[in-house]
């Protein structure tokens, strides 16, 4: 689960942040502070983004999912942050289409394969408007990490059912 | 079941490609086939796609012009969930026009 995995220091709330390259030095930074990435990471995240953009509109709140190649990382993380303005992002897959990001999860991925479950549940997590509006006015980290607890444990309660 | 061979396209080869390669996994058991999937990188999917034989390419990125040889669709509606739906249908479509 991914909640299980948040600790206050992997969430940044209400970043000043006015590019992507400072949101990746702000929020990907703590990846690399708490020893899951090494000092090459947020350099790599924002070479990256340049090539590959990470920006998802959906909704109307845009999201991104920063990453980067795995010789950067150390051990699998995501770090969440919330963005005090809206910065521009390019959308994945284009290289024009502008989305006004309020949240970025930035991840820190080793083997795919081994986290599959966790991918999964990022995407879910994005797509789920409502999850992202209450993650932007939670009071505290601990709220934050409380939603997202209770969302995985509905899709959890929901693959079991099925 | 149907064998399938999917390649999928992403920025570093890794996450979203794993990402949308799960999901079409799971979508397309319940059609009927059994997928097996390869990521790939932008700047190599060319030469994957043409070292091997696959019934579809599905990508986030933009891929490189060039003579693929299959069938090549935008997987974005698998991170947006819109249209997501169509997506499948849409991979689907393909495999079955190439008789699969």
């Amino acid at each position: 689960m991914i909640w299980e995995e948040l600790k206050p220091t992997l969430i940044c709330r209400n970043v000043d942040a006015v590019s992507s390259d400072d949101v990746m030095e702000l929020v990907g930074g703590r990846l690399v502070a708490e020893g899951y990435a090494k000092q090459s990471y947020v350099k790599a995240l924002q070479t990256r983004e340049r090539s590959f953009s990470t920006g998802i509109g959906i909704g109307s709140i845009g999201v991104a999912i920063p990453h980067t190649d795995p010789q950067h990382v150390r051990r699998p993380g995501i770090a969440i942050g919330t963005l005090r303005r809206p910065v521009d992002f390019l959308q994945m897959g284009t290289v024009d289409v502008v989305v006004p990001v309020r949240i970025v999860f930035v991840m820190a991925v080793q083997n795919p394969n081994e986290h599959i479950g966790s991918l999964q549940r990022v995407i879910a997590l994005i797509q789920d408007e409502s999850l992202l509006k209450r993650l932007l006015l939670a009071d505290d980290k601990e709220e934050m990490i409380r939603l997202i607890r209770e969302k995985e444990e509905t899709i959890e309660r929901a693959a079991q059912a099925s | 079941m149907k064998n399938v061979k999917i390649l999928s396209v992403c920025g570093s080869g890794t996450v979203t490609s794993t990402m949308v390669a799960e999901k079409l996994k799971e979508h397309l058991l319940d059609e009927g086939y059994k997928v097996e999937a390869t990521e790939a990188r932008p700047t190599e999917a060319l030469s994957m796609a043409q070292a091997g034989s696959y019934d579809v390419i599905v990508h986030t990125s933009p891929l490189p012009e060039g003579e693929y040889g299959a069938p090549i669709i935008d997987a974005f509606a698998c991170m947006t969930g819109i249209g997501e739906d169509q997506f499948y249908a849409d991979v689907v479509a393909v495999l079955q026009a190439a008789g699969k």
